[in-house]
């Protein structure tokens, strides 16, 4: 199996399946335009946005979803619920909320478009049901509304309260 | 190595232009787009009643207004903008972060856009409260979701190849008017659009209680549910409890706060203690029937929000009905019973609502009435005397009134601002009303159907404050008490009826076939000096125009007028609007020009914004006689 090493912020080098290094549509464009073939496998690519025990995370997760089919078009005989993470991925991202956020960053980067959309959903699942200053205090935002902004936003809100 | 760094970069700058290019060419597509869209049968907007009643007023939303019209418009595009949008915005994002580090992926909007888009329409309003950044993204997710009515199968098939082809979209609100349809387009739609349906309104139809239930799971976080005549074969459908397919678990709608159902019929009946349990956070609760039920199975049960509840067509309310809600500890604002049953016990009645009292401001207590054969009627259970003190509005058919004085009394209902009377023709007026009516300051609003000159005089002497009276059921006579005895009304509303009629005279004051002045017999419209809403309408006989003229022109305070029933000449029409210059709203049938209007509802009704039951009187009369 063809490989190529990537290499994390910190110096860090991963030799890794090319097809796999490919779930990321950063590198897949990188090694496409370079014209990188397949037995260059002495090619470092250096990722300076992603530390070591991140990028090995991210890997981790690639290899286990290498072989994922294509998402079904039409999917109706499944109940769809903000919960539906697969459960090997509920187990893989019980992490601190730092190490979540880091491989959020990381998927963002590489653009690895099913990592992305399972740690957003659970972000997702941490914001359900919690209020505005709950959720400002679990991501640490800074609130920079006006207290007439904030009034203003509200009213606006009331409809799903009123109805 | 540095190389390839220069390389990378190089590409993404490229990719970008040509995005440009592309996306300029979906813009130029988008136009085409949206005029096919009109003439195509199914409505399909932007979550319009969203974004309007969001409509941000103060400074700090107009940059995200913006953003959210663009998005709208890309609502029209198709899946490579679709796609490419968000790549760029992605991209985007990276590159402003070159040179700042930043440690947040909350506060990327390429990330935000993927966390809120399956997120219920309760966790985003909360988002919007964040911050700025959040409000602004959930303010985009929220144009993003579609508002759709069906009405045949055609219009579910468009909605699905929209979705198919723009896989950011996902729908909000869908209002059915029958579900016949094909059931599999149904279910497929229900899918797409699972987390995110927070409306869903059926007029009526078939569907199986299976694909109810798999519907239903597919909703969990509903915010208003209106189902009309659904059934399932013969029998009403069963709407609650779902229970989930894999666990058998009974679902809970958390997010329902308005819910509104037509049922009838065992076995299929749909059971308020289930109701209950699997929407416990209901604010509005109309429920045209519920069977009885053993009242053991409510013990335990709590709507602790609900506010409203209307029960419009029960068969009978007898004793365990009352059993079972009064477990429920309510605090209601509004209460409306239909149909007593006649061993209902009035004890018991009559302890459930004052149980509300510390909350209650409107109660409807009605009864069905059988016009073919009123005579079998059977009498219902009385509730009266009661004592509400935070009761503004009161409700009451005729049945119920036995003796005036229980309803006309500031000791039970010192709050007291509307009355209305349900009493139909033939109501016996006379034995309700004792001699000595005590009279009540606080009403200033009487809706009465009919009644007879002699106790509309006493009513006047009732409320020596009135300000407001309908009458559906006028004629001359009755004008005439109006004119006499309640010199001061504000606002008038009237209607005739088939065997009493409004004439001529009786606006005009002038017997028939007389104009001179000298000649005015009787008091006239012109003679209420502070009248500012007059609604006339004529639903069997109408009068001439000139006695309209003759008989509002000294009206001189009038603000709003609408006239329906008959036709006004263009020349008439501009004599009113001449001679009544403070005459802001008019509504009336002018020739060659159907419901000539000048001003607007609004205008009118912020004029009455010193007294809001009047605007509301202004509000309804309107849209009645414009519907």
């Amino acid at each position: 199996m063809p490989v190529v090493r990537l290499q994390s912020v910190d110096g860090e080098v991963f030799p890794v399946d090319v097809e796999i290094a490919r779930m990321s549509f950063a590198i897949r464009n990188m090694l496409d335009d370079l014209g990188v073939q397949d037995n260059d496998a002495e090619e470092v690519i250096p990722l300076p946005n992603v530390t070591g025990p991140i990028l090995r995370k991210v890997i981790e997760w690639c290899t286990h979803h290498k072989d994922d089919p294509p998402p079904p078009e039409e999917d109706d005989t499944r109940e769809k619920r903000t919960d539906d993470i697969p459960a090997w991925d509920q187990e893989f991202l019980r992490v601190d909320q730092a190490v979540l956020f880091d491989i959020i960053l990381a998927a963002n980067y590489l653009d690895i478009k099913g990592l992305l959309d399972v740690t957003c959903k659970t972000v997702a699942n941490m914001i359900k049901g919690k209020t505005p200053e709950e959720i400002r205090k679990l991501f640490n935002i800074k609130n920079d509304f006006t207290p007439a902004e904030e009034e203003q936003i509200r009213k606006e809100n009331e409809w799903c309260e009123e109805k | 190595m540095i190389i390839l760094i220069v390389y990378f970069y190089q590409s993404v700058a490229l990719t970008e232009s040509d995005q440009d290019a592309t996306i300029k060419y979906w813009e130029c597509r988008n136009r085409e787009l949206i005029a096919e869209e009109f003439s195509n049968n199914c409505t399909m907007e932007v979550e319009a009643k969203l974004l309007e009643l969001g409509e941000p007023t103060g400074t700090l939303m107009t940059e995200e207004k913006l953003n959210v019209e663009a998005s709208g418009k890309s609502v029209t595009s198709e899946e490579p903008m679709d796609q490419e949008e968000s790549i760029k915005r992605r991209k985007q994002d990276s590159n402003n972060n070159v040179g700042q580090v930043v440690t947040s992926p909350v506060l990327l909007p390429a990330v935000l856009e993927l966390v809120f888009a399956d997120m219920s329409l309760v966790d985003l309003h909360n988002c919007r409260q964040v911050s700025k950044l959040w409000y602004k993204e959930a303010t985009r997710t929220l144009g993003l979701r579609l508002k759709i009515d069906i009405n045949d199968v055609k219009s579910i098939e468009s909605v699905l190849l929209k979705l198919k082809q723009q896989p950011r979209l996902r729908i909000s609100e869908l209002n059915v008017d029958n579900i016949n349809l094909n059931e599999d387009s149904f279910q497929q739609l229900f899918h797409k659009s699972h987390l995110t349906l927070a409306v869903l309104r059926i007029t009526d139809g078939q569907v199986t209680l299976a694909n109810w239930y798999k519907m239903m799971r597919k909703a969990p976080n509903l915010v208003v549910l209106e189902i009309g005549a659904l059934k399932d074969g013969e029998s009403h459908l069963k709407l609650f409890p779902v229970c989930r397919q894999s666990t058998h678990e009974e679902m809970r709608f958390v997010h329902l706060r308005y819910l509104e159902f037509v049922s009838y019929g065992s076995p299929s009946s749909v059971f308020l203690s289930d109701v209950i349990r699997s929407c416990p956070n209901l604010k509005k609760l109309i429920a045209y029937n519920f069977p009885v039920e053993n009242p053991k199975n409510f013990e335990g049960l709590k709507l602790p929000f609900l506010e409203v509840f209307y029960v419009p067509q029960l068969g009978g309310l007898g004793d365990t009905h009352v059993e079972c809600l009064s477990k429920l500890n309510l605090s209601l604002r509004e209460l409306m019973f239909n149909n007593f049953e006649s061993e209902l016990s009035p004890t018991l009645i009559r302890k459930f609502i004052e149980s509300q009292n510390d909350t209650l401001k409107s109660l409807l207590l009605t009864q069905s009435r059988n016009d073919q054969d009123p005579f079998t009627e059977q009498i219902p259970s009385c509730p009266f005397p009661f004592k509400l003190s935070n009761l503004t509005y009161l409700e009451v058919e005729k049945p119920f009134v036995r003796n005036m004085s229980h309803v006309i009394s500031t000791d039970a209902f010192p709050d007291l601002s509307h009355l209305y009377l349900r009493f139909h023709p033939g109501s016996n007026w006379v034995r309700c009303l004792p001699k000595n009516l005590r009279t009540h300051d606080g009403v200033h609003h009487l809706t009465i159907q009919w009644i007879e000159e002699k106790p509309l005089v006493q009513m006047a002497k009732a409320f020596p404050n009135l300000r407001a009276l309908d009458i559906m059921y006028c004629d001359d006579n009755l004008l005439r008490v109006i004119y006499t005895h309640l010199p001061l009304l504000e606002i008038l509303n009237v209607e005739d009826s088939e065997y009493r009629r409004i004439t001529d005279e009786g606006l005009t004051g002038y017997s028939s076939g007389s104009n001179d002045e000298s000649l005015r017999k009787w008091p006239y419209v012109g003679s209420l000096k502070n009248l500012h809403l007059l609604s006339l309408d004529f639903k069997f006989h109408p009068v001439t125009e000139k006695s309209i003229l003759k008989g509002i022109v000294d009206a001189t305070s009038l603000k709003v007028l609408r006239i329906s029933g008959m036709q006004i000449s263009s020349e008439v029409a501009n004599v009113i609007l001449e001679k009544l210059i403070n005459l802001k709203t008019h509504c009336m049938h002018v020739e060659d020009c159907p419901m000539h209007e000048i001003g607007s509802d609004t205008e009118g009704g912020t004029d009455e914004d010193d007294d809001g039951s009047e605007a509301s009187v202004l509000s309804d009369g309107g849209s009645e006689l414009e519907a």
